[in-house]
């Protein structure tokens, strides 16, 4: 039945004039992401080569590493390895409280914009885009430098009396956090936006009229109404964050290592292990791939 | 007998649109007032300002002047979902995320009501508006129709005091719109709820109206009714958007005590009611049915007729070309009296002229 609603005129006559023109896509998607992709497969199960680089072998010593410690030998009964799924747990974390920050700053700011009279909205939409011409390893290091220990923000804090010595940020999970919310901001607030844009606010009245208070109607037809661009919002902030190595090389430390560090760091210089990189990273897109089939299947279920 | 108490009182209304040279008046000091358990028609033109007007007494436009008045008590500081006051939304304003039965049931289950008291009135509603079997759909997957219905039943199930039409049979088939109008006249008298309905239809208004307010360019034009403004017009807008008729400048010939008797083109002289003309010349309007097309009177040339099954409109034409339309009644058996092309003349009797005030 969801069909029905959803199928806007999808005539059989103009089809095969549509595949042509997805070609170039194609081709692009073909060429730079699945053979990358697929080539990455394949490492994952390959064997290490000690300066960088691999040995066509077929080995599941990555996968074995990643999921269990046999001791400093190799020799000792296998016992699951916290490390990587520590780390991975953490970048889940770090990336949901991302998203879920990015949310409660976005959607205000998109009900804003999309709530201007239409002449102002795009200058308002242009300066949220404003900061994303500079380059995001432009923005993370003038972040750095703006945030540590003797920077222009604890001096500042200091000034006002806020603060009598400096605290630390940098290096925390807070300035990890700071860099994520940061980077990803617009790509919650462009896809509200452009849901909120759309909502018929005619509807709002319809739930005053059927007695509902403003919270009752915001959370029981407006959230509603505009939760695909809310969920397309959350993806396009959490996929990149769970991966995200810039902010939490720069910003985080050592310490405070996610994903994308880990994976970058397999692929550095002699002290690499491209298999291991890899099979990080297969594990990676599986989970994301797993989250996003699993979201699909419910949102299918709900509109059938 | 209880008194018929004022429900809603519509108190010199204004509504400005805008600011600065790019405004709009969109009402201009509208009053009338509607009673309880009344069933109101508000009639107008497209762009009158029916739609503003219904909107400001649900509460989602201010007022810039005036007041309404719902029981007495002033309306302009409750919000909208403060206010026993139910709307069909001339656009039905559905959601999308919601099944007809859940939509329907949800003003009672604002109000308060348990799941199982409003389900049993969401069957009610569902049954009178003939969507039993449409309960699970989304809005997406019905018609227009349908649709417009689902609206009409969601803003009577939580019985309001006051119901708010927007033109909510205007998607609806001739024969369904008929049989909804009986529903709702019937459903209104059951439920002693005030309906207001708005239409620009005036078939509509004068069949289903007890009493009406006529509206033009935000203005009210005349409030009473349905037969108090089909035969006692006070302006050619009310006489020419209610029914058709047939307007002639006319002279005054004499304005006594009795009435003014005014001759119109062709040398015919008649006796008009209404308000007294100022001047020697005034304007008159006489309905089509009020002639008599025969062999005795003002003489004319038929142009045109067309059968309407229960009469036949007569398209004469008097000798100094003053196109007049007559209606006749059809008789069992009984020819056409005149063909296109015939001579015949024209009469009218007593009191088919009015003096039109504007
Ligand atoms: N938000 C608004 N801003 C400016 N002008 C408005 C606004 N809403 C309505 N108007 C104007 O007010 C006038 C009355 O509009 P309204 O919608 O009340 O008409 P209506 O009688 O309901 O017409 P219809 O029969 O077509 O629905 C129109 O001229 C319209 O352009
Ligand atoms: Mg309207």
């Amino acid at each position: 039945m969801a069909g029905l609603a959803e199928s806007g005129g999808s005539s059989s006559a103009f089809a095969p004039a549509r595949l042509w023109l997805m070609l170039p896509s194609w081709v692009l998607i073909g060429f730079f992401l699945l053979l990358p992709v697929l080539m990455m497969l394949i490492y994952s199960f390959l064997t290490k080569e000690f300066r960088g680089g691999v040995i066509w072998e077929f080995s599941l010593a990555s996968y074995d590493k990643f999921f269990f410690d046999r001791g400093l030998f190799g020799d000792e009964p296998p016992r699951i390895e916290w490390t990587y799924l520590g780390i991975f747990w953490r970048s889940a974390w770090q990336a949901g409280l991302a998203t879920l920050l990015c949310l409660l700053v976005g959607f205000p700011t998109a009900w804003f914009i999309a709530t201007r009279p239409a002449r102002s909205r795009a200058i308002w939409l242009f300066l949220v885009t404003v900061p994303y011409w500079v380059n995001l390893l432009i923005r993370t290091v003038s972040m750095k430098f703006m945030i540590r220990d003797n920077g222009p923000v604890n001096e500042w804090l200091m000034a006002l009396g806020v603060l009598d010595a400096p605290i630390t940020m940098i290096n925390t999970n807070f300035a990890v956090q700071l860099g994520l919310f940061y980077s990803y901001l617009p790509f919650m607030v462009l896809p509200i936006y452009a849901a909120v844009e759309r909502y018929n606010f005619a509807l709002s009245e319809a739930a005053a009229d059927l007695y509902a208070s403003r919270w009752q109607t915001l959370r029981l037809v407006v959230l509603p109404v505009v939760k695909p661009g809310i969920v397309a919002g959350s993806i396009l902030v959490f996929v990149p964050s769970l991966g995200a190595f810039l902010a939490p090389d720069l910003l985080g430390g050592a310490k405070n290592w996610m994903i994308g560090s880990l994976i970058e760091d397999q692929f550095k210089g002699a002290a690499g292990n491209w298999p291991f990189g890899a099979a990080v990273a297969m594990v990676l897109l599986s989970i994301v791939l797993i989250v996003l089939f699993l979201y699909a299947r419910s949102q299918n279920r709900v509109s059938g | 007998m209880k008194r018929s108490e004022i429900a809603v009182e519509i108190a010199g209304v204004d509504k400005v649109f805008g600011t600065g040279p790019g405004q709009s008046v969109a009402l201009d000091n509208i009053s009338f007032t509607v009673a309880d358990n009344e069933f109101f028609t508000l009639l107008g033109p497209s762009g009158c300002g029916k739609t503003t007007l219904l909107r400001i007494m649900a509460g989602f436009e201010s007022l810039s002047g005036g007041d309404v008045l719902l029981f007495g008590t002033r309306l302009a500081d409750l919000p909208p979902n403060k206010r026993p006051i139910n709307t069909v939304f001339q656009n039905y304003a559905l959601f999308p995320h919601l099944s007809v039965a859940e939509y329907i049931g949800c003003g009672r289950r604002m109000l308060g009501q348990g799941r199982a008291e409003s389900e049993a009135r969401v069957a009610e509603m569902l049954r009178l508006v003939q969507l039993d079997a449409m309960a699970g759909r989304k809005p997406a997957q019905l018609s227009g129709g349908q649709q417009q219905r689902v609206a009409l039943a969601r803003a009577l199930a939580p019985a309001p005091k006051v119901l708010l039409l927007d033109e909510p049979l205007s998607a609806l088939d001739l024969k369904l719109r008929q049989q909804m109008r009986i529903e709702l006249q019937q459903i209104q008298e059951e439920t002693g709820i005030t309906f207001i309905f708005v239409t620009h239809d005036q078939e509509e208004a004068v069949a289903m109206a007890v009493r009406s307010a006529v509206m033009s360019a935000g203005r009210r034009q005349q409030f009473g009714s349905a037969e108090e403004i089909y035969e006692t017009p006070r302006n050619r807008f009310v006489a020419d958007f209610i029914g058709e008729t047939n307007f002639f400048e006319a002279a005054v010939v004499s304005n006594t005590g009795a009435g003014t008797r005014v001759r119109i083109a062709g040398g015919l002289e008649v006796d008009a009611a209404g308000p007294r003309p100022d001047g020697a010349k005034t304007m008159i309007s006489i309905r089509p049915e009020r002639f008599d097309l025969g062999v005795e009177g003002l003489p004319c040339t038929v142009d045109k007729l067309v059968y309407l099954g229960t009469d036949t409109h007569y398209h004469v034409r008097l000798s100094d070309g003053t196109p007049v339309m007559v209606r006749a009644q059809n008789h069992l058996g009984a020819a056409h009296a005149f063909a296109p092309g015939d001579s015949a003349a024209l009469s009218v009797g007593p009191g088919a002229a009015r003096v039109l005030a504007d």
